[in-house]
């Protein structure tokens, strides 16, 4: 901290330190994807460690990576010459971010969502509500209740009754 | 640390994890999730009962909220009664009501849509609807009331008087409006004396909007922030007029506004022009970034219109860079001045012509290389009826070399002649040419950068093979891409062509067709013998090859593996083949192996090879390197169109099969004679079978080959030693005994790698001096000793040369490395 070159470095590079006490480092670049951190970067309260006490080190790990790849692969801030290249460009993009979400177990893409939601990246944010949204789509309740265990607690009156107010969605 | 507790705790009914996300979260998920699927979820238990109302893209078509897919149907089965249409509208307002009162309660909301028939009666309803939207912050707001998107769609249906859409309502009494984006379909349009509640707007697009040229003028004075403005079909605008340095407007696009008579722009802010309809008198000031325009003309002056854009417009618009015309008339019937002014800053040209008929004279398209001076890109869609002449037209076409265009893009291409004609006269005259691009399919312009390809055609490989012979004739080397689709290819498509012209040569003694080829049974590949210093023994060469025409061998592989090709310098290669067409080519058929695993030696040889005289090329897949099978059939084709070829497959030399498939798609090019197949007579068969023609690779199955599997013949290494013996079991019918009596030989010649036992073998017969280029050896003493007993028991005189055979010692052999 007392050399000048360590206090540019510091300045350049953020210290994360997540639920479980694991320090991550990340490059200000990078973070700026993250609402939160960019929150706190223009207001200059980012000396130190920034803990993040609702994000553990493995979901951390998961969301620098998904950071890192955006900020490398930024498609808008480079000139591609040609719109095809985009376009593929978008497209392994894309590959890449479904393959990043379909490799998650149920548990990982809670934390997931979690600690996306709780740095504010809405990207990521999206891209895991897409798949949850993709899991649930074009299923019936009653599907939907067994893939998630979930139990009902109406009574038969009452799960009839908003079953009429809305009769035109079930059928 | 909260979470993780919470998860721990719940051992006894494991609920999914993703269940227990905040309320928050599960009703992003929610939002994504169809309005109707996301209702259902209210039921799965007491904490969903509510999640879904924070839907924030609410949708309201009929079969969202009626669950009817009837406006489906044609309509002439769904020509219902008024009062149930009466009763259809009733149920679906009643159900909106319903959820919007739900909703009212919830979060932000991001869009509302209501697609659906409704007029006037229901303006109280709607506006109730889009003041809760607003409430809720919402930024887009669509409403089609319009006919067309209720399933009461027919004939009978009566006038009902239009909602009018109040722009008062876009924001909130006393707060300011968030509304980005507002489509309105079939409303009347009511504007506020001043109001700030445009402010918000970025996109506006009015369809079949009443609204009259003072009352637009009146929305655009209060629209700061509007970028795009879209009118379509609004038939109360008669004069328009865009101006005002405020106006932020970028994109203008309008269309089919039939009572349009005056568009005047001038606003510097203004990029993109897309006009569709009927001619209308364009007046054009102080549009300084106005450098993209989309014109296309439908009534009945479209040929004054289309003439215009093609004309005046040059002048009127110098500032354009792209240019985006759809004639939807011939071109032909178009009278374009010989001088017309130039576009000098357009660089990109899209030109879509429907028809384009057989009998242009095409005098159009030098028109517009005259006139484009600086153009870059070039488009055309074409649309050829099918109802094709094919008369005879002469087209005499000045020439106009072009310096400048060096992307070219044909959509539409079907092959017939004005289309080819078309294509030649743009790749004789754009010298810069670098990439051209043709497509079976017609690309058609859905407005706002938006293109359409209709669906694959059939007709790709027709297609495939007109471009490809036509830029044999014209010099260009130009990178080809064909689409076969409507999807993006990735480069596999994309290749590059032999288009160079290959060195051809028309004298009749060097023109040898594919059939003749096809014919030859008995073909040797040929060894080549040395002298001590490591050069050709070209004496001894002659006496071989005198020695195979005089037992009937009827074609030769000039530097094949046999010959040792591998360790020839390709001008020793060439002055082999040119020596042997010299020599014998009257006699016997010279074929060149000038197949390499280098696509561009491959190319190089094979010229060289035909140049010489050779009568056909033996062409190896790359070998050792390899490739894909995408990559061998461009390697093929690349050296196909020079003269007859013979494929070669010997997956244990080059490490790689050459499967049928590929074959196959080769079997279209008329010179391919066929293919010299080492596989095994499984193999042959099936190429057999289908009319392809085959020379096995393996001696020991020539027999089987021949007789069971319809190979045609071989290519045979054993022949240089007994070429009578060779021919006897070729020509002469089945004879399973003088085959059996031959198997020790042709076992002793492939023990180690031919040619090594077959040069220990003639050198033995006293036919070639004992030179090897190095890295090949003679065979040991033993094996020696073994061919000798074996002449024997075959009969000397049934072996070349006439001298006795002879053990050679050791010292016999000469070793050359340096050669």
């Amino acid at each position: 901290m007392s050399t000048p070159s360590s206090s540019v470095f510091s300045y350049r590079v953020l210290k994360l330190k997540s639920s479980d006490g694991e320090i991550f480092e990340v490059k200000q670049t990078v973070a700026v994807q993250s609402g939160v951190l960019k929150q706190m970067m223009e207001d200059g309260c980012t000396e130190g460690e920034i803990p993040l006490n609702n994000v553990d080190s493995p979901t951390l790990a998961k969301i620098i990576e998904w950071c890192n790849k955006h900020h490398d692969d930024d498609v808008e801030g480079r000139v591609l010459s040609q719109e095809k290249e985009k376009e593929k460009e978008k497209a392994d993009m894309k590959r890449w971010e479904s393959e990043f979400i379909d490799a998650l177990n149920r548990d990982e893409l809670y934390f997931l969502l979690i600690g996306s939601n709780y740095m504010n990246i809405k990207e990521l944010l999206d891209c895991a509500a897409q798949k949850v949204a993709g899991m649930v789509k074009g299923k019936t309740p009653e599907a939907i209740r067994e893939m998630f265990n979930i139990q009902s607690d109406f009574t038969e009156e009452e799960e009839k009754a908003i079953r009429k107010e809305n009769q035109w969605a079930f059928n | 640390m909260g979470i993780k507790r919470l998860k721990t705790a719940e051992l006894m009914v494991r609920r999914d994890p993703l269940m227990e996300l905040p309320d928050g979260i599960l009703s992003k998920i929610i939002s994504l999730l169809p309005l109707r699927e996301a209702i259902r979820t209210s039921i799965l238990s007491k904490s969903w009962k509510s999640i879904w109302t924070c839907h924030s893209h609410l949708k309201f078509d009929s079969l969202n909220v009626l669950g009817s897919r009837a406006h489906l149907r044609p309509s002439t089965t769904t020509c219902i009664s008024k009062s149930s249409r009466r009763k259809e509208r009733r149920k679906f307002v009643h159900r909106v009501d319903e959820l919007m009162n739900h909703r009212c309660k919830g979060l932000k909301m991001n869009s509302l849509t209501v697609h659906f028939h409704l007029g006037k009666e229901f303006s109280s309803r709607i506006d109730d609807w889009i003041n809760c939207a607003v409430m809720k912050e919402v930024e887009s707001i669509d409403l089609n009331l319009s006919k067309s998107c209720s399933h009461m769609n027919c004939a009978c249906s009566t006038k009902h008087e239009h909602y009018r859409f109040d722009c008062g309502l876009l924001a909130a009494p006393g707060r300011k409006s968030n509304v980005k984006f507002l489509k309105l379909d079939s409303c009347i349009f009511s504007v506020p004396l001043s109001s700030n509640c445009l402010n918000s707007l970025i996109t506006l697009e009015l369809w079949r909007v009443s609204i009259s040229d003072d009352m637009l003028k009146k929305l655009l004075s209060n629209c700061l922030h509007l970028e795009t403005l879209s009118l379509h079909c609004c038939q109360d605008l008669v004069n328009l007029n865009f101006d005002g340095s405020s106006l932020r407007l970028k994109f203008l696009r309008i269309q089919e506004c039939l009572r349009l008579n005056e568009l005047e722009i001038s606003s510097e802010n203004v990029r993109r022009l897309e006009y569709s309809g009927p001619v209308v008198s364009f007046s054009f000031k102080d549009v300084p970034n106005l450098v993209e325009a989309y014109l296309c003309f439908t009534q009945n002056n479209r040929l004054s219109g289309t003439a215009y854009a093609l004309t005046r417009l040059a002048s009127e618009l110098p500032q354009l860079e792209k240019l985006n015309l759809l004639s939807i008339l011939s071109m032909n019937v178009l009278k374009l001045p010989e001088n017309g002014p130039a576009f000098t800053n357009v660089k990109e040209l899209v030109l879509s012509i429907y028809p384009f008929h057989d009998e242009d004279r095409l005098s159009w398209i030098a028109y517009i290389l005259r006139t484009f001076p600086l153009l870059q890109k070039l488009q055309l869609n074409l649309f050829s009826p099918s109802f094709i002449k094919q008369r005879e037209i002469e087209r005499l076409l000045p020439e106009c070399p072009h310096k400048h265009l060096n992307e070219l893009e044909m959509n539409g291409f079907y092959g017939e002649k004005h289309e080819i004609e078309l294509l030649k006269y743009l790749l004789e005259n754009s010298v810069a040419l670098k990439a051209l691009t043709v497509s079976p399919c017609r690309k058609v312009f859905r407005g706002f950068n938006n293109w359409v390809y209709e669906k694959e055609s059939s007709l790709y490989l027709l297609t495939r093979k007109t471009v490809y012979d036509l830029l044999r004739k014209v010099k260009l080397n130009v990178k080809l891409t064909l689409l076969k689709n409507n999807k993006w290819r990735p480069p596999q498509a994309a290749l590059i062509p032999n288009c160079h012209l290959p060195m051809r040569s028309f004298e009749s003694k060097n023109r040898t067709s594919t059939e003749d080829i096809k014919s030859l049974r008995l073909i040797t590949a040929i060894k080549t013998p040395y002298l001590p210093d490591g050069r050709f023994d070209l004496e001894a060469y002659d006496d071989l090859v005198n020695m195979q025409l005089e037992d009937g061998a009827e074609g030769l592989i000039v530097g094949g593996t046999t010959g040792e090709g591998q360790l020839m310098s390709w001008d020793e290669h060439i002055m082999l083949i040119g020596h042997t067409v010299n020599c014998f080519g009257g006699s016997i058929r010279v074929i060149g192996n000038t197949g390499s695993n280098s696509t561009r030696e491959a190319i190089h040889a094979t010229e060289q090879g035909f140049a010489v005289g050779m009568h056909a090329a033996l062409h190896i897949n790359p070998y050792y390197g390899k490739t894909s099978i995408e990559g061998m059939i461009s390697h093929f084709d690349s050296v196909l169109s020079m003269g007859p070829s013979i494929i070669y497959n010997v997956p244990s030399r080059t490490g790689q099969d050459i499967p049928p498939r590929v074959i196959h798609t080769l079997t279209q090019s008329p010179n391919l004679a066929g293919i010299k197949e080492c596989v095994g007579n499984d193999r042959v068969k099936q190429y057999t079978d289908n009319g392809i023609v085959v020379w096995t690779g393996n001696d020991d199955q020539l027999h089987d080959a021949r007789w069971d599997y319809g190979a045609t013949g071989v290519i045979s290494v054993t022949s240089n030693l007994i070429p009578g013996l060779i021919r006897q079991l070729l020509f002469e019918g089945k004879n399973p005994s003088l085959n059996s009596k031959l198997m020790p030989l042709i076992e002793w010649l492939f023990q180690e790698p031919n040619p090594i036992p077959l040069n220990t073998a003639l050198a033995q017969l006293g036919v070639i001096r004992p030179v090897f280029r190095l890295p090949y050896v003679p065979l040991p003493l033993a094996k020696r000793v073994e061919f000798v007993k074996l002449v024997k028991s075959i009969g000397r005189e049934n072996f070349v040369g006439d001298k006795d055979v002879q053990v050679l010692d050791d010292d016999d052999f000469i070793l050359v490395g340096r050669y």
